[in-house]
């Protein structure tokens, strides 16, 4: 029996997640197979960095490289970034601006769709050497992925025949998304870090709720949290996507200028600068999140603007690349605010640090005991659904049984895995 | 001593070059200079043997201190990772660090060189670049590994307190850093 095989989930309502899942090669070879080119969308950046016709860059989707451009049409293409002669890396650096992409191997040259339209040598040097007589250059393309866009965001996938952009991601998630990008923006900048954890590992971490209390102290010594306060885990109707918010409390205490200075402080700062905060939505959410299976998170925290994408290098390994921007019409105080804010997020943030620090502590517990098991029971064990409150682990289960599901894995105690069902058990 | 270790005659165009830019342009332009340097390894050394409490007696009350992806500013992106705009916020990032965060503490080593000062427009402030590596040593396993390389951007004045950073910028080539950098380096 191969060694992913040997993995066992013992219980239908996933709550128990065998540890070798975090760590065994094999596995994260067929997550490249089953899940990263399988039948699901996967996010690749924002339209507002490849404003022009032939505008690029080069990402990843799960490990393959890809290349993400604008065609003269104005629409947007993307390719496997591998030479269909020698299988050469094409695009070789971040992103730039071509009309074509030529190998530098053999100078193949493609155009913005990725179709092949130049082969030196073809009909040889002097009558010697050449391609054969019936080689045909449109069987020769770059290899496509298959493009939709959500409100300004990229997807691609492997798969020729995904389910619709707007089904996949259902309607709690399309609300968070329109809200986000309720209009223009523009990219600040780009941070990137490594974890030498595993990718799910991040996922159960976003996908949880209870830990923000607990994981993240600074939050809760500044008075800026707490497990009380107006929250809600929203999921899609298969459970794989979870979108979780938290409000202000209506007094404001959490809105401070400068100078204000919640009572009760644990921590006292000499500078509130980045806890400053504006409404700029005008409905209190001080933060809103969304991690989408499987490799992205969208977040508004506080007025901190991002988009994460999770990119896998290993089964102990991930690197995030976390693109921050702000909205065309922001005012000169606003962008500052969202640099300060920086503060809690990515790789020097109070809060990102812990979340990779969690990461990595269960890479460090799991090697040699990949027969072991964790255990998801905060918010009950109950359908996975969504939940009014804070307190909960339901749509970590959630994470895992789509996982499941996409790896072909079967949970031991119940009848094969039946997405159609799904959202029925949720709402009953 | 053979030949190729002598030390070859000053060229006097040179040596004039070196008087205007070298700081402290008043006849000891090279004590000036030795105390930037030394004032930007007392920095580094600061940072590796942890005395955190102390790194923001480096900076003037209105000094800044910013870590920036060089990635990010060949694009002409100021945006930094970390951003911290004068010293009582430099005070409570330590602050935080120690009271209130989950993290893996490491041994930090700060190899600093190339450095280059200039006098600055003002009198008694200079304009500092240097290269710096900086070697983290995880303390569990006892391994260490190149943790960041890029170049220290400054500006430093001279005043009552001796000399202080007015701004810092650490420009990172390392664009995908380590998970871990909560500490300013
Ligand atoms: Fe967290």
């Amino acid at each position: 029996m191969a060694r992913w095989e040997r993995l066992v989930w013992p219980a239908s309502d996933f709550s128990r997640v065998p540890t070798g899942i975090f760590i065994e090669p094999e596995v994260f070879e067929r997550e490249q197979e089953r899940i990263f080119q399988g039948p699901v969308w996967l996010f690749l950046g924002l339209e507002a960095e490849i404003p022009e016709p032939g505008d690029y860059f080069t990402t990843f989707g799960g490990v393959t490289p890809l290349v993400v451009n604008r065609a003269e049409d104005g629409r947007i293409h993307v390719f496997v970034n591998r030479c269909s002669h020698r299988g050469a890396l094409v695009v070789r650096d971040l992103r730039g601006r071509q009309s074509r992409h030529i190998c530098a191997y053999h100078r193949w040259c493609y155009d913005l769709r990725g179709s092949l339209v130049g082969t030196p040598f073809r009909r040889g040097v002097e009558g010697k050497g050449g391609l054969p007589p019936g080689f045909d250059r449109r069987e020769h393309g770059l290899r496509p992925l298959r493009v939709a866009s959500y409100r300004g965001a990229i997807f691609a996938s492997f798969d020729p025949h995904p389910e619709p952009l707007p089904d996949y991601l259902g309607p709690p998630m399309r609300r968070m998304l329109d809200r986000l990008f309720c209009k223009p923006i523009e990219i600040l900048g780009h941070l990137r870090h490594r974890v030498d954890g595993n990718w799910k590992a991040y996922f159960e971490n976003l996908n949880d709720s209870i830990h923000a209390g607990l994981l993240h102290r600074l939050p809760v010594m500044l008075g800026l949290w707490s497990n009380t306060q107006e929250g809600a885990i929203e999921t899609d109707p298969l459970g794989r996507h979870a979108h979780y918010y938290v409000k202000y409390e209506e007094d404001d205490s959490a809105l401070m200028g400068p100078g204000k200075s919640p009572s009760g402080q644990a921590l006292r700062l000499a500078d509130h600068a980045f806890i400053d905060a504006r409404d700029e939505w005008g409905d209190r959410v001080s933060t809103d999140t969304l991690s989408l299976f499987p490799n992205v998170m969208f977040a508004q925290v506080s007025n901190f603007l991002i988009t994460e994408q999770i990119r896998p290098k290993s089964a102990e390994e991930f690197e995030l690349l976390t693109t921050v921007f702000g909205y065309a019409d922001d005012d000169p105080d606003l962008r500052l605010m969202r640099q300060r804010q920086v503060a809690w997020l990515g790789p020097a943030g109070y809060v990102g640090i812990e979340d990779n620090e969690a990461g990595n502590l269960i890479q460090r517990a799991s090697r040699g005991q990949s027969y072991a098991h964790s255990y998801i029971g905060y918010g009950g064990v109950g359908p996975i659904g969504d939940t009014d409150h804070l307190v909960s682990e339901v749509s970590v289960r959630g994470f895992w049984r789509y996982y499941c599901y996409l790896m072909g894995y079967q949970p031991q105690d119940g009848p094969p895995l039946d997405p159609a069902t799904w959202a029925a058990e949720a709402v009953s | 001593m053979s030949a190729a270790h002598a030390r070859p005659a000053p060229d006097p165009a040179l040596a004039a070059r070196a008087q205007r830019l070298t700081p402290g342009n008043d006849g000891e332009p090279d004590a000036a200079a030795e105390q930037l340097r030394n004032f930007l390894y007392d920095y580094g050394h600061c940072l590796d043997d942890d005395r955190l409490e102390d790194w923001p007696a480096f900076f003037a009350e209105n000094g800044s201190y910013r870590i920036i992806p060089r990635e990010n500013l060949d694009r002409g992106m100021t945006f930094a990772l970390m951003f911290l705009e004068n010293r009582n916020q430099l005070r409570d990032r330590v602050l935080v660090i120690r009271k209130a965060l989950v993290y893996a503490p490491r041994m930090y080593c700060h190899l600093i060189g190339s450095i280059r000062c200039r006098q600055g427009a003002d009198s008694g402030r200079f304009d500092l670049r240097a290269s710096c590596a900086v070697y983290a040593t995880d303390i569990v396993e006892g391994t260490s590994k190149l943790f960041a390389a890029g170049r220290y951007d400054g500006q430093v004045a001279a005043n009552a307190d001796g000399l202080q950073f007015t701004r810092l910028d650490l420009i990172l080539d390392t664009s995908s850093v380590d998970r871990q950098m909560p500490i300013p380096l």
